[in-house]
């Protein structure tokens, strides 16, 4: 097809059109165009409304402006007026305006059926929302009666809306009384949040996206940013190249695209980071480097309880082995001595010898922290997280900066990123854990839940106080048979849970379960369900999501969702109307509170006077909102207003409602009307009292934690069988799992399946050229895909990634499904396999 | 939509390649950041490249671009095989359309 064929006013659209994205591009750049290219006065007429966003895809929050056209999103550009990324977008940038278009969008309810009735073995039928939760409430309520609230459960995310998760903790949580809420999150960033409550008494970091232009250097423990966090990268280059004396130092377990452009890095063992980070402790008391007046004044110091297993099933030989199972979260009081003495043992001999890193280029790396005129960042996301020592791992980041008072500062500034977008926002301050409440507040905590109840309008004793099943623990109970009514939404756990094969397939297709999975696509996980309920996404829907530096966005509807899908805050609430509290609540409780009697739990948790407060008068006329006109009042105000009760005065302020919709975000706490850039000192932190210089006001006494914790190794490493390390992760093209960026046929054709990334070396030992088939197996399974021993990602000798986006290659068939016992979050990093070349015979006759 | 076996779950053998949605008229506006000093040969071989439109530059390495092609499949391998070339530090997209319904 020739442009030569498009009629003039076609040619005019274009070069419009053309014209305003080179301008666009050249304001972002801060490049001056020709005269000739500037002019746009004289436009013709494109009719696209514009609206702001978040993006959809990680954790950075990068604003987006999106074009709509005839009720189709048809152009995006990065917002200029966005301070996270002032106007620029990575390439997953490019399909935001096209995930919500691909062929096998699910648009109607689907579920298994046999002559006419559900069956678990019968194939998908489409049905209406009426009987997809008519069958949906059957169930719950067949399994409340026989077992109770603990056999019911949810498998949440750090992609749904701040509202979805707020409105599906109260349904859990206040509606069937149970705790298994958990977020996918939880593989992700568990050992994050729980390494800040450790620390500092209160959840996500001190300082801000802004550390970027003032740090002097880089430290990323196990981060490819370049990849995965591509717009934040932008803002360290361009620090970097503007101010020549700036060093990136980069660790990691592999070379990658980030090890590119690093002044220096350093490849360590698998696991082996925790003894780096004790040497370098050593080494800042060894050399005078530790700033002892911050130390004593603001910092108290703890032992970590130690062999504290590996977060396995109980009879698992390393459990048994385990001393300390029961108590692994117990921190003791210490001295500093104590911790001096304790970290003696990280000698640059010993580490050197352990981690494969030469003395002088730990020293090095040392070096930057030890200086007191280096501003240092330390940046991290899932090689500490998804670590059987992750919260460790966190907590010793956090020591560097203690020990060295740089923390709380412009520059300095230890520094957790996320990887899904509202994984702060929703998993975190919402609380969608098994152990949280909104604004840190936990459920094992009775005065934390008579606040929940207080402001949820509830009968006192309501709320359960038991911690749920965390995401592996549901995997492992549905299996087992203890979690029978499961609803799984926004997002694709059997592809990205540990061990699928073993621990997470037989649970779901248990005839015990029934399974419901909310989802935009087709995806491993949904097509293993009992009913697929079909979800709006992204703009389809009214939204918050709450980013990894603290931030606040909210976007409008701009789009309708396709035919029956529906937004999962809809969902939540619709699907509440099936339930009385007589049938779901105990009638002690009913007893002593018969106002709550007969009522229907949307009444007691959405019409409670509280959240449906505002009119629909309140919406901006110019933007659609299918709930609230469903439900009949502005449903996502009252949802947000009644969270921020919460933490208002708490340190969680948040700003009024309205105010998100006009700002390009607020970083919490907003107090009168200002956001907060680094907490915890003075004068920075409304919170922080004159004359305390810092105060980690999370905690009662107002100081950090210090913790001594050893090395410990790997639950599985490579032995004479599975004679390699495994490390899986993502890929800059794909976005996890793959469930919306692989809908997109040119990202599909992009990148198209995952490969083994092997080194040179490993290869020719085992006779494997570049390209061929192989096997990669461990103890639980195995999977097939195709060597690359060039590319990206360079491993060294004795290691192999896989990424996990691709459906038709599922490694984690093959991983472990070993957590941190503290977080229970999985490693992903580590784990034993054996390659072998795919043999002639093909028994399946794979594609 | 066809039912799935449990083999197809199991193989993982479900995901079909999308197809996609025909013709569309397609642009994007990308801020390439090259090295200063390699600025001269990422240059000339975005030249070479098709599709690509070099419409700005900065001494300190940054480029605006346009990327346009006959399909959206050539936008995005572009967009892979600029970030690869040597001496590019980073390509950011800026601006994308993509209308359906304009043939083009």
């Amino acid at each position: 097809m020739s442009r030569t064929n498009l009629s003039d006013a076609a040619v005019s659209r274009r070069s419009f059109i053309k014209a305003q994205a080179v301008a666009a591009a050249a304001a972002v750049a801060g490049i001056d165009l020709p005269a000739k290219a500037q002019n746009l006065s004289a436009g013709p007429e494109i009719s696209l409304k514009w609206s702001k966003a978040p993006c959809r895809f990680c954790g950075t929050g990068c604003g987006v402006m999106v074009g709509v056209k005839d009720g189709r999103v048809v152009a995006t550009h990065g917002d200029m007026q966005a301070e996270v990324n002032r106007g620029l977008n990575c390439v997953k940038g490019y399909f935001l305006s096209k995930i919500m278009y691909g062929a096998d969008r699910l648009t109607q309810p689907l579920m298994r059926m046999k002559n006419g009735v559900f069956d678990k073995n019968g194939d998908f039928v489409p049905v209406s929302w009426d009987q997809a939760f008519d069958e949906m409430a059957r169930q719950w309520k067949r399994v409340l009666k026989e077992k109770g609230p603990t056999a019911v459960g949810m498998f949440g995310s750090g992609q749904w809306t701040m509202f979805e998760g707020y409105a599906a903790s109260k349904l859990m949580r206040a509606g069937f009384r149970s705790n298994n809420l958990d977020p996918n999150a939880r593989h992700c960033m568990a050992s994050a949040a729980v390494g800040f409550i450790r620390t500092f008494g209160m959840d996500e970091p001190m300082g801000c996206y802004d550390d970027m232009e003032q740090a002097d250097a880089f430290v990323l423990w196990g981060s490819n940013m370049a990849e995965m966090h591509p717009i934040l990268w932008t803002r360290i280059i361009d620090r970097r190249l503007m101010a020549p004396h700036v060093k990136i130092m980069t660790l990691s377990t592999y070379e990658h695209r980030t090890t590119d452009f690093s002044d220096a890095t350093f490849v360590f063992k698998p696991g082996t980071d925790l003894a780096i980070l004790n040497y370098i402790a050593n080494y800042l008391i060894q050399n005078n480097a530790v700033k002892r007046d911050f130390v004593e004044r603001h910092c108290n110091v703890k032992m970590a309880t130690t062999d504290i297993g590996y977060g396995l099933r109980a009879e698992h030989p390393l459990e048994q082995r385990a001393k300390n199972v029961e108590t692994a979260p117990v921190m003791k009081p210490s001295s500093f001595d104590e911790f001096a003495n304790f970290v003696s043992t990280y000698t640059a001999d010993y580490v050197a010898n352990l981690t494969g890193i030469s003395k002088d280029r730990l020293e090095a790396l040392a070096r930057v922290y030890a200086d007191p005129k280096t501003k240092v960042m330390s940046l991290w996301t899932m090689g500490v997280n998804q670590h059987v020592r992750g919260v460790w791992a966190n907590q010793l980041i956090y020591n560097l900066h203690l020990l060295t008072g740089k923390i709380s500062e412009p520059g300095n500034s230890p520094f957790s990123l996320t990887g899904q977008p509202s994984a702060c926002g929703t998993a975190r301050e919402v609380g969608c854990f098994a152990h949280r409440l909104p604004a840190d507040l936990l459920v094992t905590n009775p005065e934390h839940r008579k606040i929940a109840e207080a402001i949820w309008k509830l009968p006192p004793g309501l709320l359960p106080d038991k911690i749920g099943y965390h995401a592996v623990q549901q995997d492992r109970m549905l299996k087992d048979g203890k979690l029978n009514a499961y609803w799984i939404t926004t997002n694709n756990n059997l592809q990205t849970a540990p061990n699928t094969n073993n621990e997470t397939y037989p649970g779901y297709r248990n005839p015990q379960n029934f399974v419901v999975v909310s989802e935009a696509y087709p995806t491993v996980t949904a097509m293993a369900a009992d009913v697929i309920l079909p979800a709006a996404m992204w703009v389809e829907k009214e939204g918050a999501f709450g980013n990894a530096e603290r931030r606040t966005q909210f976007w409008h509807e701009l789009v309708k969702a396709p035919d029956q899908a529906r937004s999962d805050l809809w969902q939540l609430m619709e699907f509440s109307k099936r339930f009385t509290t007589d049938e779901v609540w105990p009638e002690d409780l009913l007893a002593k509170s018969p106002e709550h009697r007969g009522k229907s739990l949307f009444d007691v948790l959405f019409a409670n006077g509280s959240t449906n407060t505002f009119p629909l008068s309140d919406m901006d006329p110019g933007y659609d909102n299918h709930e609230s006109k469903y439900f009949g009042f502005y449903v996502q105000k009252g949802l947000f207003e009644e969270f921020a009760k919460f933490g208002n005065g708490h340190g969680h302020d948040y700003a009024p409602f309205d105010s998100y919709h006009q700002a390009r975000g607020l970083r919490w706490p907003v107090v009168n009307g200002q956001e907060t850039r680094w907490r915890y000192r003075e004068g920075m932190d409304p919170y922080v009292e004159k004359g305390s210089e810092y105060q980690f006001y999370g905690n009662a006494d107002k100081k950090a934690n210090l913790l001594a914790a050893p090395y410990e190794a790997p639950a599985e490493a490579p032995d004479q069988e599975f004679d390699l390390w495994l490390v899986t992760g993502r890929v800059l093209e794909h976005w996890h799992s793959g469930s919306m960026t692989m809908r997109v046929p040119e990202l599909y054709r992009a990148f198209t399946g995952a490969v083994l990334f092997m080194h040179p070396d490993d290869a020719q030992k085992r006779g494997l050229r570049r390209g061929q088939e192989v096997r990669v197996l461990s103890r639980r399974g195995e999977i097939r895909t195709r060597v690359e021993t060039r590319g990206r990602n360079k491993v060294p000798p004795g290691l192999v990634f896989v990424p996990f986006f691709d459906a038709s290659q599922l490694i984690n068939k093959v991983t472990l499904d070993a957590t941190d016992p503290i977080s229970k979050q999985t490693d992903f990093k580590k784990c034993a396999v054996k390659v072998l070349p795919a043999q002639e015979v093909n028994l399946g006759g794979r594609r | 939509m066809q039912s799935r076996s449990r083999r197809e779950l199991i193989t993982g053998r479900i995901t079909a390649a999308p197809q996609s949605a025909g013709a569309s008229s397609h642009l994007a506006s990308l801020v390439v950041h090259a090295r200063p000093d390699e600025l001269g040969a990422v240059r000339a071989a975005l030249t070479e490249m098709r599709g690509v439109e070099i419409h700005a530059e900065s001494a300190a390495g940054k480029m605006v671009i346009t990327l346009e092609t006959a399909n959206d499949h050539e936008i995005v391998e572009s967009m892979g095989a600029i970030g690869e070339l040597p001496g590019v530090l980073s390509t950011a997209l800026v601006y994308q359309h993509s209308d359906p319904h304009e043939r083009s």
